[in-house]
């Protein structure tokens, strides 16, 4: 085998022209860009680097932020707290208060109702048995004499002050003036004759006296003076002891 | 090429002037030209979002200078011109078979050495670029004196090595497909064409390692083998 040393040169030859074009259109551009990708890529990482520095400073400023909103918010919240608190307090002590008065006009309007209604059932009562006892005294027909109404006036107008018996004798004077007699029942002329003779002896003036009867009256007798009138009749008393039943509730 | 001759002379295509220029001149400006055209098309306008033949070469250029890198374990482009061109023609040339009416440069002895040469050369270029002549001679004696006339033999006996190797290996490879064509008919080189392009980039490969290697040696990177 022999070599041919032309073949051997110009293979060795080309070998390094070919070395030198690849070296221009291959191995340098790529050199370059491998350099320009690797100064951007640089420049990127420099500029995510400055973004991560600026969102860790956001971040920063955001967890404080929240860390602040989240204090203030527990401060107002426990001020909140503490004024519904004090909210529900008064108003559970106003409502209570409010209760409590409801409660003392209940309590008073149930004791004035129960005095009313107590003075009704009283009054009730009390005219009932009024009215049953002038039913009584009506239906029992007492057998009382009228002399003895006569005398119970006769014995007033013994006790009577003196001033008064003057202004009584003063007023039959007037003109007109008439002294009156009135009873249940009608009086016989004798028991008139009796009534007339008695008044005369306390009246002297006196000349006639009128006698009236009236059923309401029950029994026992009026004298009526023109401005003076004295009463011995069951009905008073039993009008009497209806003022002192409804004077004593007052007490 | 009749079987009178010899298989392994060459074909003489024309002269110019008194240099013969045979077959393996010619299909080496072709594969010159081939891969000068593919670079100038691919970095015609350089773009940092490359399209997709830059990206392509990009691709391989990096990954040559990766291998390189590893090998050297320095910055690996003042290298990497001449070993990532050894890997692209070595591999462009040996695949140059797959190709009807083409014979790969490499099958013919003198690419393979003009190729070897050069890289013997290169390696004591960058060993005294980067120890000095002192330095760089200093290491043929070590680590001792007695093995100077061993070291500078292994100098040359590398060397061929790496020539005989890759002329062998495609050589032989270029015989095969010439017999089971001529013995098989059209279609049965066809595993052995595949076979071959496997041989083809794996030739290519050790060669270029082997010279990133010995230049890695002289340079003080990696123990000289």
């Amino acid at each position: 085998m022999t070599i041919d040393w032309w073949t051997f040169a110009l293979q060795a030859l080309n070998f390094l022209i070919l070395v030198w074009l690849l070296k221009r259109l291959l191995y340098k551009p790529v050199k370059e860009i491998i350099a320009k990708r690797k100064a951007l890529a640089d420049e990127a990482f420099a500029e995510a680097e400055k973004r991560e520095a600026e969102a860790d400073v956001a971040k920063k400023q955001y967890e404080d932020g929240k860390a602040a909103l989240a204090g203030e918010r527990q401060a107002l919240l426990k001020k909140l707290h503490e004024e519904a608190d004090a909210e529900r307090q008064a108003t559970i002590k106003e409502a209570k208060a409010e209760a409590a008065k409801i409660i003392d006009d209940a309590k008073a309007a149930i004791t004035k109702e129960r005095g009313a209604a107590l003075k009704d059932l009283q009054g009730e009562m009390s005219g009932l048995a009024l009215d049953m006892a002038a039913g009584l005294i009506k239906r029992a027909d007492l057998d009382i004499p009228q002399s003895a109404f006569l005398e119970r006036i006769d014995a007033h107008l013994k006790t009577l002050p003196k001033a008064e018996m003057e202004s009584l004798r003063a007023d039959l004077t007037e003109e007109g003036a008439e002294l009156t007699v009135v009873t249940a029942q009608a009086l016989k002329a004798a028991e008139k004759k009796q009534w007339l003779s008695r008044l005369q002896a306390h009246m002297p003036g006196v000349e006639t006296v009128a006698f009236k009867t009236r059923a309401d009256i029950l029994g026992g007798a009026e004298l009526h003076a023109p401005h003076a009138v004295i009463r011995f009749t069951w009905a008073d008393q039993l009008a009497k002891a209806r003022e002192a039943m409804s004077g004593d509730d007052h007490a | 090429m009749s079987l009178s001759t010899s298989p392994l002379a060459e074909d003489i295509l024309f002269h110019i002037g008194p240099i013969p220029i045979s077959q393996p001149v010619v299909t080496t400006w072709g594969i010159m030209a081939a891969l000068s055209f593919i670079c100038w098309l691919g970095f015609r306008r350089p773009r940092v979002e490359a399209g997709t033949l830059q990206t392509v070469l990009e691709i391989i250029v990096e990954a040559l200078e990766k291998q390189v890198k590893d090998i050297v374990r320095r910055d690996p482009w003042p290298f990497v011109p001449l070993l990532a061109t050894l890997f692209i023609f070595l591999a462009v040339a040996n695949l140059s078979a797959i190709v009807p009416g083409l014979k790969p440069p490499t099958g013919h002895i003198e690419t393979p050495a003009a190729l070897a040469a050069l890289v013997f050369l290169s390696v004591h270029y960058f060993g005294i670029r980067t120890k000095g002549f002192a330095g760089y001679v200093r290491h043929y004696v070590k680590p001792s004196p007695l093995l100077l006339p061993l070291n500078i033999l292994s100098e040359f006996t590398r060397v061929f090595s790496l020539m005989i190797r890759l002329f062998g290996n495609m050589m032989s490879h270029e015989f095969v497909i010439a017999i089971v064509v001529f013995l098989a008919g059209l279609f049965m080189p066809i595993p052995f064409m595949l076979l071959g392009v496997l041989i083809g980039i794996v030739q290519a490969y050790i060669f270029t390692v082997l010279a990133a290697v010995f230049i890695g040696a002289a340079i003080g990177s990696v123990e000289a083998g």
